[in-house]
């Protein structure tokens, strides 16, 4: 929009130097209208490291630094700390109310799924899981005190995230199918899987029930 | 309310020259490794003719600051005087920091085998860090500590314009306000750097 009026402008800046001068303008903002402005600092080009992804971004990716901070000072952790109180408290909740269902491991056991299902499973679950810890070590690393702990867990995390962006997108491409919707879900979901009783009763599933799938899209979501 | 003594840096677009002496004087003071840059000097409206501008930009050390606000470990602490300093000790590298700050000051030296992010190096305002003073340990990790021997930080000791001030934010107000009057022009508005970084 501005670029064609630019010879135009110069132009009329050369034909008007001589009243700017005895202006005195410490500055002309007319090529840089907000010069004060956010674009003075987006003028900033990269420098040291090259930012948190190596392009050189300030301020938080397209400008959200000002959001992140906003959302990391406050909310993040509290957003954690009520997670990893609430989950134990409802399965407690679980185990009191309703309590243990228990069921004979004896007969034949039936191979569901092949080496590869559960290999992939494995490689993928391992680093999960130390993603969650480490990612919980590092959210509340303030009561932990910080330093060379918290680095480390920083470290593996990092690790583990490589690991999981391969193996994570695997599994879901592995049982996405099996994991789409079917009627048989409604089923399930009217009676919560049998989670809500002690009866002992078929659970509705193809290759896999309503729980899993929704566990399913909850992990590689 | 802003009577009690706050430093701030303040950098006069009209006089910067683009010299880089902030910043190598900087880089020489607390012998930062390369690509380490607590300070640095932006261009603006460069290749115009006439119209080109400097500004020399570092940590701000701003009230309230976020970086402070963002980091998951607290190793962030503000002194008295408004200088916003933290602990590489604790500091663990993750770059929230550098997500939160406005002005990119936060900077990642690499470290270990995998060359993965260090702990967090910004300008001190040449006052050290919480290491004892002028310990060995305290020049190795955060430089020199002029503050505590009385000067102003090296960079806007350096300016050989005097475009780069830094001390306390009524007299600095005061130098602007007077260079203002002097040069007749209209535009002492409060720079944007000051608007963000101290709230003014």
């Amino acid at each position: 929009m501005k670029k064609p009026l630019l010879p135009l402008l110069s132009l009329l800046g050369a034909l008007g130097a001589q009243a700017s001068e005895n202006l005195k303008e410490p500055l002309d903002f007319s090529y840089n209208t907000q010069i004060y402005g956010r674009p003075m600092i987006e003028a900033i080009p990269t420098w040291g490291s090259g930012g948190i992804l190596g392009l050189g971004e300030i301020g938080g990716i397209g400008g959200s630094g000002e959001l992140f901070t906003f959302l990391q000072s406050g909310y993040f952790a509290l957003i954690f700390l009520a997670i990893i109180i609430a989950i134990p408290l409802v399965f407690l909740g679980h185990y009191m109310v309703i309590g243990p269902k228990r069921f004979s491991h004896e007969g034949k056991k039936i191979k569901v799924f092949n080496t590869f299902n559960i290999m992939v499973h494995w490689i993928a679950g391992i680093p999960f899981v130390l993603l969650c810890i480490t990612g919980l070590l590092m959210v509340f690393g303030d009561a932990l005190g910080g330093g060379a702990f918290i680095r480390f867990a920083r470290d593996v995390h990092g690790l583990a995230t490589i690991i999981f962006a391969i193996f994570g997108p695997l599994m879901f491409i592995m049982w996405v199918k099996h994991a789409l919707f079917k009627m048989y879900d409604i089923d399930w979901m009217l009676i919560l899987g049998g989670y809500l009783s002690k009866v002992k009763r078929p659970i509705p599933a193809g290759k896999f029930n309503a729980g899993q799938k929704m566990w399913f899209w909850v992990c590689t979501m | 309310m802003e009577s009690q003594a706050r430093v701030k840096f303040y950098c006069d677009e009209a006089r910067c020259i683009d010299c880089h002496g902030c910043d190598v004087a900087c880089k020489e003071a607390h012998h930062l490794p390369v690509g380490i840059n607590r300070r640095r000097v932006v261009t603006l409206n460069e290749g115009l003719v006439g119209k080109e501008k400097s500004l020399s930009i570092a940590c701000m050390h701003c009230s309230d600051a976020p970086c402070a606000q963002v980091c998951p470990v607290d190793c962030f602490y503000v002194r008295a005087d408004g200088i916003v300093l933290h602990d590489k000790e604790k500091c663990i590298g993750c770059g929230y920091c550098l997500y939160a700050c406005p002005f990119g000051a936060p900077q990642f030296p690499k470290s270990g085998i995998f060359g993965s992010r260090g702990p967090m190096d910004k300008c001190t305002f040449c006052a050290g860090g919480p290491e004892e003073t002028h310990s060995e340990k305290e020049y190795k990790l955060y430089g020199q500590n002029r503050i505590a021997e009385g000067k102003v930080p090296v960079c806007a000791a350096m300016c050989s314009t005097k475009a780069l001030l830094a001390g306390d934010s009524d007299s600095i107000s005061l130098i602007i306000r007077e260079r203002v009057l002097k040069r007749g022009s209209g535009t002492a508005s409060v720079p944007y750097t000051w608007s963000q970084a101290y709230k003014d």
